[in-house]
């Protein structure tokens, strides 16, 4: 080696006599740095997973709103969740329609001063429901239902 | 990496653990050096390939340990006190040996610190200049400087006579 050739023949001498020291005893334990290392690479196996499993929930939630958008989410959550759907079904059979047609049906069957009286009625309900809570009038609102109760 | 770079690595490793503890001893007392040597060990044996120069990346990686070891642990003074008090342990009293162990230890720690982790590579690391300068960042005409000025302190150090000694 090149870098004894820069040394002093006192420097080399110096450099024997230092090398004749033995350092101290380490104490290493190989089997404890083996063991070590299996504990370091079981989180990085756990890491994969959860990165595998993350990545299909990312791809079911991105899949569940691209169907959304297109609007056939409804159809799925009627195909995944029978119960939802029969409630559907339900509230569809009670629906907005013929109630209200009933009530003007009955509405009609009496004296034109009183259906005049009630269309007047439900259209001052109508515009202060729209300015006071938002909410468009429903066949479940109490003033239908005190219509139908006057009738 | 395969069973036989792992068994390569680990016969490396522990040929020159008492070199490598040593060097974490410019840094750390007895037990905090094995431990940063068996810290850079796991490190090393945890790498995908094995390093081009496994001895120099051992020695760089008990550096780190070493130094990130000494900054956590307790505060540089305390240290040193509790260095300083620690005698002849770094090497094995041999009668055979060329050099007194307990003056020779005193002779080193006399060195800053700069120049004695140059020596302890050199000297026990067994390394070759360009492989110090690797270790320590530093160019190989620094580190070439240092060691020979830090020769120089030592034989001074070294060839006063000491009174205590006899031979």
């Amino acid at each position: 080696m090149s870098d004894e050739n820069e040394l002093s023949p006192a420097e080399l001498e110096l450099e024997t006599a230092l090398r004749s020291l033995r350092p101290t005893t380490a104490h290493i334990d190989v089997a404890a740095a083996a063991r070590a290392l299996v504990n370091r690479k079981a989180p990085t196996r756990l890491r994969h997973w959860q990165m595998v499993a993350a990545a299909a929930m990312v791809a079911a939630v991105g899949t569940w709103f691209a169907w959304g958008r297109r609007g056939e989410l409804p159809d799925l959550a009627g195909r995944q969740l029978p119960a939802v759907a029969a409630e559907l079904a339900v509230a569809n059979k009670w629906s907005t329609p013929p109630l209200t047609f009933a009530v003007y049906r009955q509405a009609l069957t009496r004296s034109p001063a009183d259906l005049e009286a009630l269309l007047d009625r439900q259209a001052s309900e109508s515009a202060r429901n729209q300015f006071s809570s938002g909410g468009m009038p429903t066949v479940w609102n109490v003033n239908y239902r005190s219509s139908l109760g006057e009738m | 990496m395969s069973h036989s770079d792992v068994e390569q690595l680990t016969r490396i490793v522990t040929e020159r653990a008492a070199a490598l503890v040593l060097y974490a001893r410019q840094w750390l007392d007895g037990a905090s050096a094995d431990d940063a040597v068996q810290e850079a060990l796991v490190a090393l044996l945890a790498q995908r390939e094995p390093p081009r120069n496994p001895t120099a990346w051992m020695y760089r990686a008990v550096r780190n340990a070493a130094i990130d070891a000494a900054r956590a642990t307790e505060r540089r003074r305390r240290r040193e006190q509790s260095v300083a008090r620690e005698r002849g342990s770094w090497f094995v009293l041999e009668p055979d040996a060329r050099l007194d162990a307990e003056l020779a230890e005193q002779a080193l720690r006399r060195l800053s610190p700069q120049h004695r982790e140059i020596v302890v590579l050199r000297i026990w690391g067994d390394l070759a200049f360009a492989e110090i300068a690797e270790v320590t960042q530093l160019s190989i005409s620094t580190v070439h400087d240092r060691y020979k000025a830090a020769l120089g302190e030592l034989r001074r150090v070294l060839e006063k006579p000491c009174p205590t000694k006899t031979n």
